[in-house]
């Protein structure tokens, strides 16, 4: 009996130290993106494990940054987010600016500019603590990060590949979640699963 | 009914007069374009300048901005058989906030560029010189700038120079290959070690030194480098961003060295090219 506890102890020893969070275990390409649960400005609860079996986007969104504001009056985002959420996708657009801080706001007043803007997004999260965007290593307003129907991380980068404040730029540019999302919903291989990200940074 | 609409109308253009004064003041950036010769000889080299005054607290970026931010650019507009050289950025500032790295400048810095001159010039003739700076300007919010410069060079058959403090002060901040370093780099899964070779580099009691790498979205630019150092061996460890980009062939860094009392390194700057692929 004895030596079979202390079997089970050694065991338990051993696969407790499974859980201790490594560094390994940040977030990465082809790796699981790590579930979190946020509450959106209507004061629903969302999940990213509510969504397995549909692609996701998150987009890490500041209203007042330009960047953002580059792709939202120009309605590019709008376009993107109407253009996916059509096809199943998942749009999360999370605001991680904590109180005080730019793009930080008061629920009525994100309704007001969903509202003005006609954002498409599934769901607005607010992370005002940051910790689901550090736990992403969310740097830039816009941060794009795309998870796949088995909630693996597919990519991480920016939204295109012309990092300027100008409308004029989005025409030319190469837009990587239509890029991506194209090649993964066709099986295709991704060609580039990180990008630089560019923008403002969060205001953590 | 035509007064009223004769009086808006006044309305309108007084609030656009008012507008657009109101936006020359309002930047925090102001930018002002040099040259280092104001007349220019057939087959010349002169050297432009274009200087940022920065108010307090606010910053502009590095051609490599960091974790966010947009390098601040100059786009030419020349005359016929002019040749801009690359732009080139004097070392930068660190900015630090809330686990976010950036690299940039504050109060002032001065971007240089030289120009070819061409062959055929027209003595006497006047050739214009024109500059597009663009640039992000942040404190805790961030606005986009930019500017149209220019600038009259006259074509003469003997040129003057303009004297300037301007240029020497910055051209000492422009980083520049030092002869006999020769690096080696060994790329790791999470990192990548560069090996220095700096001679009698271990004779120097207190040495302070920053690296900025150029290459964007390969390190993480918070983490802070670590140095090994391994029998006469020199090593700087830099860890790379998670989300790294695909290397690129070549990893460039500029080093910023403060030795006290060197004798090697006369300017503060040292640019070193790495092959990534050795």
């Amino acid at each position: 009996m004895k030596r079979f506890l202390i079997f089970l102890s050694l065991i338990l020893f051993v696969t407790g130290l499974n859980y201790v969070k490594a560094d390994d275990d940040l977030v990465s390409i082809d790796k699981s993106a790590p579930d979190f649960t946020l509450v959106d400005y209507k004061g629903n609860n969302i999940k990213l494990s509510d969504f397995k079996g549909k692609y996701v986007v998150l987009e890490w969104i500041n209203f007042d940054c330009p960047f953002v504001k580059k792709h939202y009056e120009s309605k590019n985002m709008q376009t993107l987010q109407n253009t996916y959420t059509e096809m199943g996708v998942v749009w999360l657009s999370i605001c991680s600016s904590a109180p005080g801080k730019q793009g930080h706001f008061s629920n009525d007043e994100i309704a007001k500019r969903i509202a003005n803007l006609s954002a498409k997004m599934n769901y607005y999260l607010i992370d005002e603590d940051g910790k689901v965007g550090k736990m992403y290593g969310a740097k830039t307003t816009p941060h794009i990060f795309i998870i796949n129907p088995n909630q693996t991380l597919i990519y991480a980068g920016g939204i295109d590949d012309i990092p300027s404040s100008k409308q004029e730029d989005i025409e030319k540019a190469n837009n990587y979640v239509v890029e991506i999302l194209t090649a993964a919903m066709n099986n295709q291989p991704i060609k580039n699963k990180t990008t630089k990200p560019y923008g403002c940074s969060v205001k953590y | 009914m035509k007064r009223a609409t004769y009086i808006s109308l006044i309305l309108i253009i007084m609030h656009f007069s008012i507008a657009i004064a109101l936006s020359k003041v309002k930047g925090n950036v102001s930018a002002k374009l040099y040259s280092n010769k104001s007349e220019i000889t057939a087959g010349d080299e002169i050297i432009l300048a274009v200087e940022f005054k920065i108010k307090n607290n606010w910053h502009i970026y590095w051609e490599n901005p960091g974790d966010a931010g947009m390098a601040t650019t100059l786009e030419f507009s020349l005359p016929d058989g002019f040749e801009a050289g690359k732009v080139l950025y004097p070392y930068p500032d660190k900015f630090k906030t809330e686990g976010l790295t950036s690299y940039g400048y504050k109060n002032k810095t001065v971007l240089l560029t030289k120009i070819k001159v061409p062959n055929n010039l027209k003595i006497n003739s006047d050739y214009k010189i024109k500059v597009k700076a663009l640039w992000l300007e942040c404190k805790d919010i961030c606005i986009p700038g930019e500017t149209d410069l220019e600038l009259k060079l006259k074509a003469t058959s003997k040129a003057k120079a303009t004297k300037n403090n301007t240029f020497s002060d910055y051209l000492r901040k422009i980083p520049k290959s030092v002869q006999g370093l020769v690096p080696n780099i060994q790329i790791l899964e999470k990192s990548a070690k560069i090996e220095l070779k700096f001679p009698d580099f271990f004779e120097h009691n207190s040495l302070n030194f920053d690296i900025f790498p150029l290459n964007q979205a390969v390190f993480a630019h918070s983490q802070k480098p670590k140095i090994i150092k391994d029998k006469k061996k020199f090593f700087i460890e830099l860890d790379f961003d998670p989300f790294k980009v695909e290397l690129p062939e070549k990893l460039e860094f500029v080093l910023v060295l403060d030795y006290k009392n060197s004798k090697i390194i006369d300017s503060k700057s040292i640019y070193f090219y790495v092959n990534s692929r050795n």
